[in-house]
């Protein structure tokens, strides 16, 4: 997939652990941590909103498209 | 083996209706009725506890029908099981055994008009680095499914998909 999921990379920039940005966000860990692997299917509009929210951050800052052809 | 199994199941009928026929007086009928009722309460009994899996797998258990189906995800073995975990607990299936070493778990299904119930046996393995299958097992305590371990399947198949929706 070429959309690249950087929230590991937000969590450690915030020092905010996965399990407590998941109890404020009300996603269980497990699901945060496919997101993180980028093996979701699709995140809803509110899911992202409550992550950006929490992490103070933009949704292009958790996740980049990269073009593997391209580059 | 299914097919086997069938056949086994038709030649059965038809000889005991023929020896019922042949031998009128006899209770050959009654006898594999009797057998056959005490088979269903063993199975019951038993159907609950993992430590029956081998009996229930067993290819030559012609009393249960028996399916598998094997699903690829992308998703590594560790986090597929805690995944599934988290699936099976919000639906109808009840959870009879869940084993983190061998990511293994064993689900129960109630009765319904078309089945005594059925046990479920999942498994993960890894496929690939990172990558897992998961093998499901769908045991009807019936000699013919009527469909309901396909049906269970395509349930857990779907509710997997949908919860990878976050």
């Amino acid at each position: 997939m070429a959309i690249v999921i950087k929230l590991d990379v937000v969590l450690a920039e915030r020092k905010m652990k996965l399990k407590e940005l998941s109890e404020i966000v009300g996603v269980s860990t497990v699901n945060l941590s496919i997101l993180k692997q980028g093996k979701v299917k699709a995140i809803r509009f509110s899911t992202l909103n409550a992550i950006c929210s929490t992490l103070n951050c933009q949704p292009g800052d958790i996740m980049e498209y990269i073009d593997y052809i391209k580059n | 083996m299914k097919n086997i199994k069938y056949f086994l199941a038709i030649i059965s009928i038809v000889l005991i209706s023929w020896l019922n026929i042949k031998f009128p007086n006899s209770r050959i009928l009654m006898v594999v009725g009797a057998f056959l009722t005490v088979v269903l309460i063993f199975n019951f009994s038993i159907r609950k506890r993992i430590q029956f899996k081998s009996y229930f797998l067993n290819p030559w258990n012609f009393l249960v029908s028996t399916q598998f189906s094997n699903q690829n995800t992308e998703i590594s073995p560790g986090l597929m099981y805690e995944k599934m975990l988290e699936v099976v607990r919000d639906s109808n299936y009840k959870v009879r055994d869940s084993n983190p070493l061998k990511k293994s778990i064993f689900l129960t299904t109630p009765i319904s008009l078309k089945s005594w119930g059925e046990n479920i046996y999942i498994d993960i393995n890894e496929s690939n680095l990172g990558k897992s299958t998961i093998k499901i097992t769908s045991v009807a305590l019936q000699v013919y499914s009527w469909g309901k371990n396909q049906q269970n399947f395509e349930k857990l198949i779907l509710e997997i998909e949908e919860s990878l929706i976050i």
